[in-house]
């Protein structure tokens, strides 16, 4: 048997390797864990771990949750519920600096609260709010920033898949996760739009303003109608879970079902588009349970060869402050996220900083609403965050791939600034959490 | 060897068939686990009779999803992948590389299918149930879907390597243009 270091660092390598060839996830977890289990476990009896991965890692009702959530998203915005909410935030919106801006940030945020794809969020969003920032004079550089910062924050605001992903991979409440995020992710959302004001402000050329359509009072009063679905759903997830009437799958599930049946009431309910959910579900879920049935069985195979326990003890015997183990992972978070997209980096740490955390004493909850955010920060840095290139396939010609890096600079700032506020409140940002009804 | 070329079309038209009526039943799947939980939560506080079964059948449901459907998001491209140095390549090293990939999926599922149906076979033999407390069912119909599911992405990789040969020798794939468009969505 082999010193456990020297498996690590195979282990490392293969990562590095099959991932680097660009095969898919799935399969490179799933190549690593035979390949490993033969040699380092005993043979074929080994990998039997495999299948039962397969079956232990989907076969959890945690996960019920993330296709319910592609479900709900689905519904509310082929309803056009969606459209609908953020025609009415546009009218209660009255004269501000950057006002496109921050209408901007607000829908994506909106958006975030029903969707839970900070992709599919970016892609949403700049189709419609980029043209228009560009029609009214912004500056570019602004106009995609907030974009692209504003859907990042859809991993941090409920209901978010990666909440449920990271969850379920920990072993943490998804439904604390889930009510975890959300003042984290209002702090951050509410950073950005002081930022776009304040740079408004200042130098006024960026975001000419404009006098929008007078809309009178009773107006206002009457078309807040349309915002209401989209706060019941809310409201009806969230609550539940945090009054502790269902769990975070049960609130999904009535979730997705509540917003299927608006959407029939409302008379938008058609078999085509029932059919394109559905579909449109397997397609994100088949992806992130085939992924979970080899990260569960990499989590065993790192227990088996004594990686895990090993490592944990090293690193929680270091000579230096727990904050410093703490401030380096995070690092490495952030450097991976410039490589990865945020599913496959939970896969990879989680099952090597877990045990590390407990052994320093952290609380697990905490540490992963910073993962989250550090997550959302892997989504929008250069130079292979998904979001971006999102945003350049949905962006008019004149914007190059420059700009979108220049753009999300600030944006990335704040969320790194957002990091360390949350790292130095722990009792504050777990307070809510921790209120959630058992 | 027309006729070898149309029974060939023929045969990758039945796998098409196949692999989209499974994605579709992988999305009945989907809408009957809402259904059932919503049962549950309707059954718990509306007439206080919970039911034994939900939570259980939900999870076996969700192994049933994965497995019909992953074949399919195979064939549209849609299983993550690092791509950072395919993207910066030409168009042809990237087939290469694609092929390469493909392989070494294609092994992982060969014995995948192979473990998958031994554990199977292990489960019919032993008669072994889930692990549940107040309900529990036969393993074997549960893991049966895994093989299955394994087999088709084994089936559709080979497909994609054989396409990724025939373009590199011919310049662009012939037979199977649906699996072309499949890829550009």
């Amino acid at each position: 048997m082999m010193e456990w270091y020297w498996i690590f660092a195979l282990i490392c390598l293969g990562i590095l390797v099959f991932f680097a060839s660009g095969t898919p996830v799935a399969f490179s977890f799933g190549l690593l864990n035979i390949i490993f289990l033969y040699i380092f476990c005993g043979g074929w009896p080994a990998l039997s771990i495999v299948t039962f991965s397969a079956f232990s890692g989907i076969a959890s009702f945690v996960l019920v949750a993330i296709p319910m959530f592609v479900l709900m998203g689905d519904a509310i915005t082929f309803s056009g519920m969606a459209n609908r909410a953020f025609n009415v935030i546009d009218k209660l919106l009255g004269r501000l600096p950057a006002r496109i801006a921050v209408l901007t940030i607000i829908n994506a945020m909106m958006f975030g609260a029903v969707s839970g794809s900070s992709m599919a969020c970016t892609a949403a969003i700049g189709k419609t709010m980029i043209p228009e920032m560009l029609r009214r004079g912004y500056n570019k550089i602004l106009a995609i920033g907030s974009v692209i910062g504003g859907a990042a924050l859809d991993i941090l605001i409920p209901p978010s898949i990666i909440a449920v992903v990271y969850a379920s991979i920990a072993d943490l409440s998804a439904g604390k996760l889930l009510i975890g995020g959300i003042l984290p992710g209002a702090m951050i959302g509410g950073m950005f739009i002081l930022y776009v004001i304040i740079r408004a402000m200042i130098n006024p050329k960026l975001a000419p303003s404009y006098i929008p359509q007078k809309v009178r009072t009773i107006e206002k009063i009457r078309s807040s109608v349309h915002i209401l679905p989209l706060l019941f759903i809310f409201f009806l997830v969230m609550g539940l879970i945090y009054l502790g009437v269902a769990t975070a799958s049960e609130a999904s599930a009535l979730g997705a079902g509540g917003a299927f049946l608006l959407a029939a009431l409302m008379g938008d309910l058609k078999w085509s588009s029932i059919k394109e959910s559905l579909t449109g579900t397997v397609r994100v879920s088949c992806m992130v349970f085939l992924i979970i049935m080899g990260s569960k069985a990499f989590g065993q195979l790192l227990a088996y060869t004594g990686v895990t326990a090993n490592l944990a003890q090293i690193v929680g015997n270091l000579p230096v402050s727990r904050w410093w183990i703490l401030i380096g992972m995070q690092v490495l978070v952030t450097f991976l996220g410039c490589l990865m997209d945020p599913t496959s980096i939970i896969f990879i740490t989680i099952p090597i900083f877990n045990p590390i955390i407990n052994l320093l004493k952290f609380d697990p909850l905490w540490f992963a609403i910073i993962m989250m955010i550090n997550l959302e920060l892997g989504c929008i840095t250069p130079p292979f965050g998904l979001n971006l290139y999102v945003a350049k396939s949905i962006s008019p010609k004149e914007i190059s791939m420059m700009d979108i890096f220049i753009s999300i600079f600030p944006f990335a700032l704040m969320h790194m600034l957002g990091m360390v506020i949350v790292m130095l409140l722990p009792d504050f940002f777990l307070w809510l959490p921790n209120k959630v009804i058992k | 060897m027309e006729k070898v070329r149309g029974f060939l079309i023929s045969i990758i038209k039945k796998f098409d068939w196949l692999l989209n009526s499974s994605a579709l039943l992988a999305g009945g799947v989907i809408g009957l686990t809402t259904l059932i939980v919503i049962y549950e939560v309707i059954m718990r506080y509306l007439i206080k009779r919970p039911t034994t079964w939900v939570n259980d059948i939900s999870e076996i449901l969700l192994v049933y999803c994965t497995f019909l459907g992953s074949a399919w998001v195979l064939r549209l491209g849609g299983h993550t992948k690092v791509d950072i140095l395919i993207v910066v390549m030409k168009k042809r090293g990237q087939m290469i590389i694609g092929i390469i990939q493909d392989l070494l999926s294609l092994f992982f599922c060969i014995v995948f299918t192979w473990i998958s149906w031994a554990s199977f076979w292990d489960a019919v033999i032993t008669q072994e149930r889930t692990a549940g407390g107040l309900f529990s069912v036969p393993l074997w119909p549960v893991y049966i879907v895994i093989p299955f599911g394994a087999f088709l992405l084994c089936i559709q990789l080979i497909r994609q390597i054989v396409d990724g040969f025939v373009y590199l020798s011919k310049g662009r794939p012939e037979e199977s243009n649906a699996h072309a468009e499949g890829r550009a969505e």
